[in-house]
């Protein structure tokens, strides 16, 4: 459980990484139901940045199958 | 009718033959952001048949400059046209009957982009004419001043087609204009139509045909297309700055013309050769004998048919656009704390790849990394498209060349 969490942690904190590269708001409140697009603003750049970041972290490429919408996706990808 | 709507406004094509006739000055160098003016220039253009260089309008004017196109000096010159009408324009238009020329600018494989020069014959050996065509309405996808744009803004042209301007910032609203207006073809890179997909996954039944180039469609995109698509044909189109278009095909398999058959070649590398016939002009193609070498490996699946196994090696294909790695490293060697850099592709399932680079720190720099970052994107902003500028970085001791003094490629 407490895996569970710290990686989750770890992904929240890749996204604001990403969100604070890329001169944006990145200290928002970043939930399960996030939309990476309609929330954050991820455009595609940011997205292959965020799959690279995740796969060199858990080893696993949650855009394999394409459909990625939520946070709590990637959530549920790096628990599989 | 329409011609194009951008951004909210709609622009007719009685307002375009309007302007057309009143605006008697012409411009060697295209130059502008809007769309609409870009479209009305190489219009104008083919109308008083006088021929053209098209610079990209995100590009600034220095970067122009050292493509050698000096804004500053391109003065206004009067036009005459053979043409009484925009019809007996438009039948030649079709005909393919017009003195005309077209420059853009490539990726060239020596650091410095190179210019490529298209008559109305080399741009629109793949436009189709006819009844089919006629009623259509294009969700327009691309960069209006790269090959595919302009192959797209061809085919609606030839056809008296209205354009739906869907690209940038405009794609986040691909699924409600398409099905608003209910567009029938839509031509993309297959990144642009995974953006459209994670944007809003619901249907366009309206769409009859799905165009794709730049890179492959992978399994799983085609048969998310199909969902999102799900009345329409699915094609992929070989082309490049270089030829324009060249063939179209279904995944992997390409199928050649009747026509072009003797005019491509494969070498003993398996790399697909083009004659020269197909290309533009430019003189920095560097042809062998006559044919181009286009550096993708091929193989035959029959005698109509050849399969991609992998594209030229020298670029760095992200989400369709090809980055010359060997520009994007002069512009970091450019930078007073960047003494040398390799830069690279890391492949993803959004872009293809992403542009990440190996940089040797010049001696006297003591900042921290995550600082050095940011600043050569800061100081790159502008200079390089952004898919070209690295998202990733490696700090090394040293790049590894080869004896003959040429960067080991990995």
């Amino acid at each position: 459980m407490i895996e569970k969490e710290e990686k989750e942690k770890k992904v929240i904190s890749i996204i604001r990484d990403i969100l604070s590269d890329e001169n944006m708001e990145s200290e928002m409140e970043i939930a399960e139901s996030t939309k990476l697009k309609e929330d954050l603003g991820f455009d595609s750049l940011m997205l292959a940045v965020l799959t690279v970041k995740i796969e060199n972290e858990f080893d696993v490429d949650v855009f394999e199958d394409g459909l990625v919408f939520t946070v709590g996706e990637i959530f549920s990808k790096i628990a599989e | 009718m329409t011609f194009l709507y951008y951004k909210g406004d709609e622009y007719s094509y009685d307002q375009l033959k309007d302007e057309l006739i009143q605006e008697h000055y012409g411009h060697k160098i295209i130059y502008e952001r809007s769309v609409y003016r870009i479209f009305f220039w190489i219009i104008h253009s083919m109308y008083y048949e006088y021929p053209i260089i098209l610079l990209d309008g995100s590009l600034s004017e220095n970067d122009c400059l050292e493509l050698g196109c000096d804004i500053s000096a391109d003065h206004a010159f009067p036009v005459s046209s053979r043409f009484s009408c925009y019809d007996e324009f438009h039948r030649n238009l079709i005909n393919k009957q017009l003195l005309w020329s077209l420059t853009l600018f490539t990726s060239g494989t020596t650091g410095r982009p190179k210019s490529v020069t298209h008559s109305i014959e080399t741009l629109s050996r793949t436009t189709r004419v006819g009844p089919r065509y006629t009623g259509d309405l294009w969700a327009f996808a691309y960069n209006p001043t790269h090959i595919a744009g302009i192959q797209v803004f061809l085919q609606a042209l030839f056809n008296s087609n209205q354009i739906f301007y869907l690209f940038d910032n405009e794609m986040d609203k691909f699924t409600e204009i398409v099905n608003e207006f209910k567009l029938t073809r839509v031509s993309a890179t297959p990144t642009y139509y995974k953006n459209v997909i994670m944007t809003d996954p619901s249907p366009c039944k309206s769409i009859i045909s799905v165009t794709s180039g730049g890179e492959k469609f992978s399994e799983v995109l085609v048969d998310q297309l199909k969902i999102k698509f799900p009345k329409a044909k699915i094609h992929n189109i070989y082309a490049s700055t270089e030829f324009g278009s060249l063939f179209q095909g279904n995944g992997d398999s390409f199928e050649i013309p009747e026509q072009m058959k003797g005019l491509i070649r494969i070498n003993s590398k398996n790399e697909l050769l083009v004659h020269k016939t197909f290309l533009g002009e430019s003189n920095s193609f560097g042809l062998d004998d006559g044919w181009y070498n286009t550096g993708d490996i091929v193989q035959m699946i029959d005698t109509s048919h050849i399969r991609f196994v992998s594209r030229s090696s020298t670029f760095i294909n992200v989400g369709g656009y090809k980055v010359n790695p060997i520009e994007v490293e002069a512009k970091l060697e450019s930078l007073p704390f960047v003494q040398d850099s390799r830069v690279f592709g890391i492949h993803n399932s959004i872009t293809q790849n992403i542009v990440a680079a190996d940089i040797v720190l010049a001696s006297d720099i003591n900042i921290s990394q995550k600082e050095v970052s940011r600043m050569i994107k800061m100081e790159l902003e502008g200079k390089l498209p952004d898919y070209a500028i690295p998202r990733f970085f490696n700090f090394v001791d040293k790049i590894q060349y080869t004896r003959t003094g040429k960067k080991i490629r990995k």
